[in-house]
């Protein structure tokens, strides 16, 4: 495994400026006027480039960049096929809701200084959470990305905005200090930060110890990643929040946890057997409670809320096997959900601009006024629930032919369930949208909202033209799905790479 | 745009046709993991191919009107591509693809319906995706047995395996055929479907079912015989299956009966009829199969030429109860000729081909000595008269019960032309019905059977028998013209009636609202037969809204565990935490 070591010249393409660049324009911003939101798109637009260049030169070992003195000791990023994968992932998914801002939002504290450093600040956040090696500083990344996830979710001001920033700041803080415990306790036990040299060390921790560490780490990323039951609070902020800042916080903050959670259990761990199958049975369990509670819900945003729930279950049912094939399409699945869920938040921002609440009885017969919104909320449902020949389908397929080559059918059967549950409901919601309505209710649209042809919807078809791409040709992702799977269950390889040693 | 969506569907419609005549080599599409999706034509699936093809086209001309909105041809043309895809599809990932393109293509065609309720709408979605789902189990269940999702004989399967593996299929197959008591689905989205789309669900996409059956024939070579040995003369694996199939083709007639409602009254007889389908699939052998398809085959045909007729006279009235309708036939008359050879050839009677299918039927069943079964058949196909009659007598003779029914003008071409070409088709095939069979005939040989190898194309043969259709056909057509011509020379000397009010009965006499015709209130006095009163009585509704209500029940109380208030959050992760670490420590050992 050949290892590279990069002195960090300021102005060659290096992993440090997925997370530089956002903090540095975002504390610039006084200097860019109007031109915020091109700005915006335009930067992670080059972050995603940057990002899938640097993918194409981590395939045989990951990319190692010292910020200050050589790891163990100094502070270093780890940019290897899965985190960089990721960091693709979510600066296009910032780009796309960049876009959708930049077009269509007109609300005021959407047109705001706050928004454009806030989505910038939780753009940096959520890189430097998937780049770190260090463990403290993957506790400053994750209050970075969880401050601005606050605000961004009391942007908007009026009671119910405030009431999900605060109760978000509140389980943001006690999830924090279940985090800052666990770093702490591993720094006193093992005597260093490094996540390398702490998976080499963690094994020779006293027992009683580990399960303390371990557990603080579980429920203090399990709050942020929504595992059951630490994800109690969900409904409730995304149900205040805007649409357009909950499709940031499923789309991009979830999963940038969810790998922080993964990263972790497979880099310490020797032997990730025992944990992951604790946390396959807890993701199960997210699933089938998060799909059936959906079924009751009355609101837009809440189901949302919940399918977003269960489908983190699905993905951390599949990575908890840490097997390559299943681990592959739990990665695949995890970038058809951000790619599904992103579409049908914003989807849901274009509805609430037109109907008077988020309230099933509201949003009755839409599709007669926002025909293409409805076609796309169909499209993202389609591909949500893995209906054939969408992106979610083959993901779905390819988990589950995972589990059915490794002979174990109780996951499979409780992804069926879990796909009736969630068929139960987004049907529904599609049919109540298609009901045809009495003709007062169709009043005509308040002036000067974007129309549903206007540029508005190009971010929405790009995502539509990827879904549908995925599942025609889940081929085009198959390297790297698989190059990812294995480097993340690669303890050994990861290791080494840091500290030129096998554990 | 518009132009060019019609254009665009037309021809993916008509796709069906192009591929049964001009497919040459297969497709080969690469999947992940080395998986590939392929597709071919079988022979199996040509047979099926070439019903889509037949049909497709005809079931598109009534939506080219006008009055019907533009995305119907467009879901209709998705629809067509996911049947066409499954029936292509050489692996069984190719074959839930297509399968589930059809689902939800076909529910959205449904539900923008603006006579679909909500209930409809999830038992549709919901049956189907159970369906679907199980099939999904099925082919992950085949897939890690042999570490391929080709569809290809299964052998040396242990009998638990062979099992699970055959009721994963078998009830997803027999969900989509809609056999009791999983039809519910079927009466209530036929009935509130669009007119023109109850067409495609009827003839074409309860026919995937069919297709799915057979092709379980393929999948499971060793079933018929190896498993449980044999009943009589025919596999005992089959007879659960045929008495399934017999029994939901009895309950279905009895309940098309007592319809008041023309598509409801379709709908159930048409579960009917795919309930004789399904017993000729579990009786097997090279008559029965051949039996099973000849009857697919000509419900086809009998399904659109019914739904299209009625769907006309829809449109033209905006009536669908049979009490509301009457005396269309000097309205609308080749749509009385169109139902009337529908009505012959569903009922089974000569000579049209509806005889031929029963009689393969008829005859696999004496050939397995399963007299109990063959009496039941005989009995559902008798009561199948009874609503034939309603059908025919209903809308098009006595008086004409509602203003729009006194007005009504034959309906339009589009509504037209399907009608007179099926007609021409099913007149066709009752001439020859040897046409049937040796359309069957590959079918058969892929499977393994026998062929029937017909003498002409002109005769049925079985080795029990067979009959001529040319010279019944010209015995009935002379008889028909000769009733004609005498009805129409002597039509002066009779005497006609000033109205059809002018009568009275039992001392009374008629007024103008009452129901006049033998039609109105049948089946009503079916509910005192004892035993047939029973049947009438009890639905499997009652089992599938429990269930529906349980599951939400359960859905209030799994909201529970989302409160709102923050400092309930904090206190049960801390209680959680709390738990976890006491028994993580109790039990001891690491990470």
């Amino acid at each position: 495994m050949d290892q590279i070591l990069l002195q960090s010249p300021l102005l060659t393409p290096t992993p440090i400026w997925l997370i530089a660049l956002p903090l540095l324009v975002a504390f610039l911003s006084p200097l860019w006027g109007r031109a915020r939101w091109p700005l915006l798109f335009g930067v992670h637009l080059g972050l995603f480039a940057l990002a899938l260049w640097l993918l194409a030169g981590v395939q045989d070992g990951p990319l190692i960049e010292t910020l200050v003195i050589a790891p163990p000791l100094g502070i270093h990023l780890h940019a290897d096929a899965v985190s960089l994968l990721l960091v693709a992932l979510l600066t296009f998914a910032v780009a796309l809701v960049a876009a959708f801002l930049w077009q269509g939002a007109r609300a005021p504290h959407w047109q705001s200084r706050q928004a454009f450093v806030l989505i910038m600040l939780l753009s940096a956040g959520c890189n430097g959470m998937l780049l770190t090696g260090d463990l403290f500083n993957l506790y400053v990344f994750i209050e970075i990305a969880g401050v601005s996830a606050y605000l961004l979710s009391a942007l908007r001001r009026d009671a119910a905005a405030l009431e999900a920033g605060l109760k978000y700041l509140i389980i943001g803080a006690v999830s924090a200090v279940f985090i800052l415990f666990a770093t702490v306790l591993t720094y006193i036990t093992t005597g260093t930060l490094n996540l390398a040299a702490i998976g080499m060390a963690f094994a020779d921790i006293p027992a009683a110890m580990q399960i303390l560490i371990g557990l603080l780490l579980l429920v203090g990323l399990g709050i942020k990643a929504e595992l059951f039951p630490f994800n109690v609070w969900v409904p409730e902020i995304y149900r205040g929040s805007d649409p357009e800042a909950s499709a940031l916080f499923s789309g991009v903050v979830v999963k940038a946890f969810l790998f922080v959670l993964f990263n972790l259990v497979f880099l310490i761990l020797a032997d990730p057997a025992v944990v992951g199958r604790w946390l396959m049975i807890l993701g199960g369990v997210t699933m089938v409670i998060a799909e059936l509670t959906a079924l009751r819900q009355r609101d837009l945003r809440r189901m949302l809320a919940y399918s977003s729930l269960g489908q983190v279950g699905l993905i951390t049912l599949a990575l908890g096997f840490a097997e390559t094939t299943v681990v592959a399409g739990g990665l695949f699945h995890l970038v058809n959900h951000t790619l599904a869920k992103l579409l049908l938040f914003m989807v849901a921002a274009l509805m609430l601009s037109r109907a008077s609440s988020g309230h099933l009885d509201a949003l009755t017969g839409i599709a007669r006024r926002l025909p293409l919104a409805a076609g796309l909320f169909v499209l993202g449902s389609l591909s949500m629930l893995g209906l054939p020949p969408l992106a979610g389908f083959m993901s779905k397929l390819w988990i589950m032919a995972g589990f059915a080559e490794a002979g174990v059918f109780w996951p499979i059967a409780l992804i069926l369930l879990g796909a009736l549950l969630e068929a139960a409901y987004f049907f529904r919601w599609i049919a109540l949208f298609y009901r045809p309505v009495p003709a007062p209710r169709l009043a005509s649209d308040p002036v000067g909202l974007p129309t549903a042809s206007s540029a508005v919807t190009w971010p929405l078809l790009v995502l539509a033209v990827l879904l549908i791409g995925f599942g025609l040709a889940p081929v085009l992702l198959e390297p790297a799905l698989n190059l990812a799977a294995e480097v993340l269950l690669d303890r050994s390889g990861a290791i080494e790479a840091v500290m030129g040693v096998r554990p | 745009m518009r132009l060019f969506l019609r254009v665009l569907s037309l021809m993916v419609v008509v796709t069906p046709a192009v591929t049964w005549f001009a497919w040459d080599g297969a497709l080969v599409w690469p999947l992940f993991g080395g998986a590939t999706l392929s597709f071919d034509v079988t022979p199996l699936a040509s047979f099926f191919l070439l019903l889509l093809a037949m049909g497709a086209p005809l079931a598109a001309l009534p939506m080219l009107r006008k009055e019907e909105p533009d995305w119907q041809l467009a879901l209709f043309a998705l629809l067509v591509l996911g049947m066409q895809g499954l029936l292509l599809a050489q692996d069984l990932v190719g074959f839930f693809i297509g399968w589930e393109i059809m689902t939800w293509s076909s529910w959205l065609l449904i539900v923008r319906s603006p006579r679909t309720d909500a209930g409809t709408a999830a038992s549709y979605i919901l049956f189907n995706l159970s369906a679907a789902f199980l099939l999904l189990a099925g082919l992950l269940g085949v897939y890690s047995l042999t570490g391929s999702f080709a569809i290809q004989a299964l052998v040396d399967l242990t009998l638990a395996q062979g099992l699970v593996l055959v009721l994963l299929f078998g009830a997803a197959f027999l969900i989509k055929i809609g056999t009791l008591p999983l039809h519910l689905w079927i009466p209530r989205s036929y009935d509130q479907a669009p007119e023109p789309v109850t067409v495609v669900l009827s003839a074409l996409v309860s026919k995937m079912g069919v297709y799915g059956l057979l092709l379980m024939l393929i999948l499971f070579p060793e079933m018929p015989g190896r498993w449980f040995g044999d009943w009589l003369n025919g596999p005992l694996s089959g007879y659960g299956l045929a008495w399934i199939g017999v029994i939901t083709s009895i309950v279905a007639t009895f309940k098309a009966i007592a319809q008041d409602d023309m598509k409801r009254l379709l709908a159930y007889s048409s579960i009917g009829q795919l309930g004789y389908v399904t017993t000729a699939i579990g009786v097997g052998g090279a008559l029965g199969i051949s039996g099973a398809l000849y009857h697919a085959l000509v419900h086809t045909l009998v399904s659109l030429l019914l739904f299209i007729s009625f769907a006309g006279i829809i449109a033209q009235t905006g009536q669908r109860r049979f009490n509301d309708l009457g005396e269309l036939i000097y309205r609308m008359p080749i749509s009385f000729f169109g139902v009337l050879i529908g009505i012959i050839a569903l009922a089974g009677m000569p000579p049209l081909p509806g005889f031929a299918s029963k009689f393969l039927i008829f005859v696999a069943l004496i050939e397995a000595q399963w007299i109990l079964l063959f009496a039941a058949v005989i009995l559902s196909s008798a009561a199948a008269f009874l609503y034939c009659y309603k059908l025919i007598y209903a809308p098009f003779l006595g008086q004409a019960n509602s203003p729009e029914a006194r007005v009504a003008r034959e309906a339009p071409w589009p509504y037209l032309i399907p009608q007179i070409i099926l007609m021409g088709m099913l007149v066709g095939l009752g001439m020859f019905p040897g046409m049937g069979t040796a359309l069957a005939d590959p079918v058969l040989a892929a499977l393994g059977l026998a062929p029937l190898d017909g003498p002409s194309l002109g005769t049925l043969a079985t080795p029990y028998g067979g009959y001529d259709g040319v010279t019944l056909m010209l015995v009935f057509g002379i008889a028909f013209a000769l009733v004609t011509a005498l009805f129409y020379m002597l039509r002066g000397q009779l005497r006609r009636a000033g109205s059809r009010q002018d009568l009275s009965f039992a001392g009374e006499v008629p007024t103008p609202d009452q129901p006049l015709h033998y039609g109105a209130g049948m089946g009503r006095e079916l509910r005192r037969i004892p035993l047939i009163g029973w049947i009438l009585a009890r639905s499997s509704s009652g089992f599938f809204s429990g269930l529906a209500e349980r599951v939400e029940r359960l859905a209030e109380h799994s909201s529970r565990l989302y409160p709102s208030q923050p400092w309930r959050w904090v206190q049960s992760f801390v209680v959680v935490f709390a738990v976890l670490l006491t028994w993580g420590l109790v039990r001891g050992g690491g990470l």
